[in-house]
């Protein structure tokens, strides 16, 4: 990982075509700012976590649920 | 084919209707391929379900959306779509998983990361919508019962 110092309103560029900027700094929270072209997904991380646990719970689906849904 | 599936027993598939996941789907990044399993060919299904055939025991409830969700339109990155090849309006299928809790009234379904599959080149992908306003866990059950109700 790298790691880089920056100000508020300072600004780090990645691949020439995402920027991301230090809006402001509150306490302990940092508003970032990304500029990116369209086509590049933008997420925060945690949703990744969320939606492998969705997907687990999901599957854990019992059979007597499975047999109810096919009657719906 | 013949498969093993979860809640279906052993099943004879279509080899055409297998389709690849090349990154897998989130929680289960190994499993690749994957077949969709409807409880009958004809006739209204309201649940189909994303068997994956390497391990019977991963089956995931879906639904199609947009029958129970009229405007679901989700604006999808396009580097995430390009994944599964070039895409037309008529070659995707859209489904989102569906989550059934003890109680099946709190049925919800994953509006914010719909599994998304391209008929032509038989390639899916699970993918994070860029919209806000698609919730993780939407009410699905709600939903179900006011458009039985319209039916009606």
């Amino acid at each position: 990982m790298l790691a880089l110092s920056r100000k508020l309103k300072e600004t780090i560029v990645i691949n020439d075509d995402i920027e991301i900027t230090i809006l402001s700094i509150n306490k302990d929270q940092v508003k970032l700012g990304i500029s990116a072209p369209k086509n590049i997904p933008i997420h925060r991380k945690e949703i990744y976590v969320q939606i492998q646990e969705e997907n687990k719970e999901a599957a854990n689906v019992g059979n007597d649920i499975a047999e109810q849904l096919k009657r719906m | 084919m013949l498969i093993k599936s979860k809640h279906f027993g052993e099943v004879e598939i279509d080899d055409n209707n297998i389709i690849e996941f090349p990154e897998g789907i989130f929680g289960f990044e190994n499993s690749e391929k994957f077949v969709v399993l409807y409880n009958n060919t004809e006739g209204k299904n309201t649940f189909c379900w994303l068997q994956s055939l390497e391990n019977e025991t991963i089956a995931l409830p879906m639904i199609d959306p947009t029958i129970f969700f009229k405007d679901y339109d989700p604006e999808v990155a396009g580097n995430s779509i390009a994944k599964i090849g070039e895409l037309k309006e008529e070659d995707l299928k859209l489904y989102t998983v569906v989550v059934v809790p003890e109680k099946i009234e709190k049925m919800t379904t994953n509006l914010k990361a719909p599994i998304i599959i391209n008929v032509v080149t038989k390639l899916g992908i699970q993918v994070v919508v860029e919209d806000d306003k698609y919730e993780l866990k939407q009410n699905l059950y709600e939903q179900i019962q006011s458009l039985k109700k319209e039916g009606e």
